[in-house]
């Protein structure tokens, strides 16, 4: 009887390591919170800032060109839109600049997508040279801001017309290859 | 005689606990969650990027807005109807003196549609859910994709579910 008990002794004793062994790391579950806040375009990382009165920004913090009297500075006595078959320049209507947190440049890829009526160009416009695109590429270095400024062509459009497009952005890191 | 019996007795115990041990030591991994306390370092998460860092308790925190310390006075947030990919926001890695597991299996969800996710260098593929697999001391780079198409202006507030367990993934 004694032998026997002392060989339960021994085996629980035995039982008890291996159990207390098998307490490691079988999974591992946790939650982390993420905070984004949603800003107007002209805070946020990458700008759309409105230079010229013809942009705003829109009650959902979007960027707008508007040229008719539904622009928000539009003011009794103003000029209500452009005339057919002429052509307009306006240079710095809109900015585009890097606040990105790590001081990187940027490649900024503009995309117009109404008629080509509207043309795009960045910085200054000089006669002869500049030349408006729909489809632009520009650099932006970080804490830098973009002037990009519109040439509105409306021959043979007559009144009253209007004209609209959206200007898609697409940004990479990194400067453009020219 | 007396004595050969009481061994044999013996021995037919331990066998049938023996077997008893094996039984009550499984081959799979138990479900156990394990509470990291205050002070302890055991996470398989960390911060990489500037948008995202670690919180009083150690905790990580992914954070675009002004109340986060890497916030450099400009470039207070995202844009409406936008969608924005960064590389690398946090690391997962498998400290196998922790873990000790040669291979873990990473789970990463979040509770909003409006974020996905994807492993290393964004290649144009990301998933509201993704797993990865990480062998001893391995770590991998996760990067996220945010889409604030239909959201307005304002403070989100969401949560990222990062779940590990015990050998590769499927």
């Amino acid at each position: 009887m004694k032998k026997v008990i002392g060989l339960f002794v021994l085996i629980a004793g035995l039982l008890i390591a291996v159990t207390a062994s098998s307490a490691n790391f079988a999974y591992f579950e946790a939650d982390r919170n993420v905070h984004i806040q949603i800003v107007p375009d002209d805070n946020e990382l990458i700008d759309l800032r409105p230079i010229q009165p013809y942009a705003y920004i829109n009650d959902n913090g979007m960027l707008v060109i508007d040229l008719s009297h539904n622009n928000g500075n539009w003011e009794e006595g103003f000029g209500e839109g452009v005339s057919p078959n002429s052509t307009y320049v306006f240079e710095e209507v809109f900015g585009v600049s890097n606040d990105l947190w790590e001081q990187t440049p940027i490649c900024m890829e503009i995309t117009y997508t109404g008629g080509d009526e509207v043309t795009f160009f960045e910085g200054d416009y000089v006669p002869g040279q500049t030349v408006g695109s729909n489809h632009l590429f520009v650099t932006i270095m970080p804490g830098d801001v973009v002037r990009i400024g519109m040439i509105i062509n409306t021959t043979g459009i007559s009144a009253p017309n209007s004209l609209d497009g959206q200007i898609h952005f697409d940004a990479t890191a990194g400067e453009c290859q020219s | 005689m007396g004595t050969k019996t009481e061994v044999i007795a013996g021995i037919g115990i331990m066998i049938l606990l023996l077997i008893g041990v094996r039984g009550l030591y499984p081959a799979d991994p138990i479900t156990v969650v394990y509470a990291t306390e205050d002070g302890e370092a055991f996470s398989i998460d960390n911060p990489l990027s500037l948008y995202s860092h670690q919180d009083g308790n150690g905790f990580l925190v992914v954070d675009i807005s002004r109340d986060s310390p890497f916030y450099p006075g400009e470039g207070d947030g995202l844009s409406v109807n936008s969608t924005y990919v960064f590389d690398g926001v946090f690391m997962i890695e498998n400290n196998q003196s922790e873990t000790g597991y040669d291979t873990i299996c990473v789970r990463i969800s979040s509770d909003s549609p409006n974020l996905g996710f994807f492993e290393g260098a964004f290649g144009g593929s990301w998933a509201d859910v993704i797993e990865v697999t990480l062998e001893a001391d391995e770590s991998a780079e996760i990067g996220m994709r945010v889409n604030t198409t239909g959201l307005g202006l304002g403070d989100y507030m969401s949560e990222i579910t990062i779940e590990a367990w015990g050998g590769g993934c499927g």
